[in-house]
């Protein structure tokens, strides 16, 4: 394999193939908590692309002298660090959207796709790789996260980014909001519902051993 | 010094340490200016909103909103007193702040605390919207405890200082889909026309507990229960009728009313 389709695959796995949600379940708090409404959402795609790619960067470059028993604390440290940046400046120059979003920007700290990223990926791979890899999973959690907010939002509301799509009964519409999608479950339906599809169109994603009733046996599946 | 070594741990870790506070530090004091000028626009925005002085759908640039709060009038009032404390810049006093601060808070008396805040500033902002020297309107900050979070809002009188002529939240963390009816404009719009006080004097606007009869005498006062948010709307009564009374503007609201009527 050359180089360059070594970098597409860092930068265009984690998007389908290796999804950070579907895949690796892992980033399902937040996704349940900031997708009632799109723009939101999308909000937060940006923080954690820009809190995975920097923390990843920064991991990595200083990998090789990184002493290995407080290696973890380091890379929260890091993390932290740039998530409180991006909170101030969404702060700044978002203020509504912030407070839309409240704690859970803070929360991506302890949103295991980051350090699960820096841990797995950036502290064996140079710059360059962890930033498209870091980029890449932050693509991956934010398509989930559009995709769901889209739905909540739109049967929810009847609106997308607030604008109006299907007229609703009390302005004189003929579209009832479903009002289970404005609460948290509905995420986890939906989330749930997207893992399924995947997982039928793509059946490599399917996981093969099946945890045994038993303790520490495996039956296999499929 | 060995990777791994005691020494080169401890400075590691420091040097990362230092670097990230300075980074850290160095995005907030950029930022700050930016964060303060934002909030105190949308501050004055919500008020020029409640002083009705903003149409419905209208979409005003920061810069507009700058000019047209220049109409209205702002005081810091001394709650105790109801009479203006004349200091500068009213509108930027963080009466929040003030009422969490050891020194400056005044203790909310058990019985009379509705809005069940426990204490709060000394003083208070308000914001008076005159045409010709006459009252048209004004606008005063309330709170207090809903179900699950601090209601933060602004209640605006006519110019009789007994009927209302908006209420709205900005700020709470009621149950989505129940308790957030508060934010709706549709229940922000029943408020409209209510009239705060009752035969007595004393306040009296608020959700009701139960149905009203369309022609119940309660409608004066009252707006109609929310279903399946009880507890938001006690706490929106409760903190209306602690803002409305003695230690809240009660002092202020007699002052201006005995003012405007010679």
């Amino acid at each position: 394999m050359s180089a360059a389709t070594d970098q597409r695959h860092t930068l265009v796995d984690p998007i389908v193939d290796n999804n950070p949600i579907t895949m690796q379940i892992l980033g399902i708090c937040s996704a349940l908590a900031v997708t009632r409404t799109l723009l939101p959402a999308l909000i937060m795609g940006a923080a954690v692309i820009s809190v995975l790619a920097f923390s990843n960067v920064a991991v990595s470059m200083l990998r090789r002298q990184m002493p290995h028993a407080v290696r973890i604390i380091i890379e929260v440290t890091i993390i932290a660090s740039g998530v409180i940046v991006v909170d101030e400046f969404l702060r700044a120059y978002l203020p509504d959207v912030s407070r839309v979003l409240s704690v859970f920007v803070g929360l991506i700290i302890t949103n295991c796709i980051i350090l699960g990223r820096t841990e797995t990926f950036a502290m064996g791979h140079g710059p360059w790789p962890s930033l498209l890899d870091g980029i890449g999973n932050g693509i991956g959690y934010s398509l989930v996260l559009i995709a769901v907010a889209t739905a909540r939002e739109l049967l929810g509301a009847g609106t997308l980014l607030g604008r109006p799509l299907l007229p609703v009964i009390e302005e004189g519409g003929w579209y009832l909001p479903n009002e289970l999608m404005l609460l948290p479950p509905s995420a986890f339906f939906l989330i749930a519902g997207i893992v399924w599809w995947f997982r039928t169109v793509k059946p490599a994603q399917r996981e093969h051993t099946v945890m045994s009733a038993e303790p520490g046996k495996f039956q296999e599946g499929e | 010094m060995k990777r791994n070594g005691v020494t080169h741990t401890l400075v590691f870790t420091l040097l990362v340490a230092i670097a990230c506070s300075v980074l850290v530090s160095a995005a907030v004091a950029w930022l700050r200016p930016v964060q303060e000028r934002y909030a105190s626009i949308d501050r004055d925005r919500r008020v020029l909103d409640a002083a009705g002085l903003i149409d419905a759908g209208e979409q005003l640039s920061d810069r507009a909103v700058a000019d047209r709060f220049e109409r209205l009038e702002v005081h810091l009032v001394d709650l105790e007193t109801g009479r203006y404390t004349g200091a500068e810049e009213p509108g930027d006093y963080d009466y929040l702040a003030a009422a969490e601060s050891e020194t400056e808070a005044v203790p909310i008396p058990k019985p009379e605390d509705r809005a069940r805040i426990g204490r709060r500033a000394p003083y208070m902002p308000v914001y008076l919207y005159r045409d010709d020297g006459r009252l048209e309107r004004i606008v005063l900050p309330v709170y207090g405890r809903g179900m699950w979070s601090t209601l933060k809002g602004y209640l605006a009188l006519e110019s009789d200082l007994e009927t209302v002529a908006r209420l709205s939240f900005y700020e709470h963390g009621e149950t989505p889909g129940i308790g957030d009816v508060i934010e709706k404009p549709d229940w922000q719009a029943r408020w409209v026309g209510k009239q705060a006080y009752d035969e007595e004097g004393e306040p009296a606007l608020g959700v009701s507990r139960e149905a009203l009869e369309a022609e119940d005498p309660a409608r004066r006062y009252r707006i109609d229960a929310m279903s399946g948010a009880t507890k938001t709307g006690r706490g929106v009564t409760g903190l209306l009728q602690y803002w409305l009374g003695d230690d809240g503007y009660g002092p202020l609201i007699e002052r201006l009313r005995e003012e405007e009527a010679s």
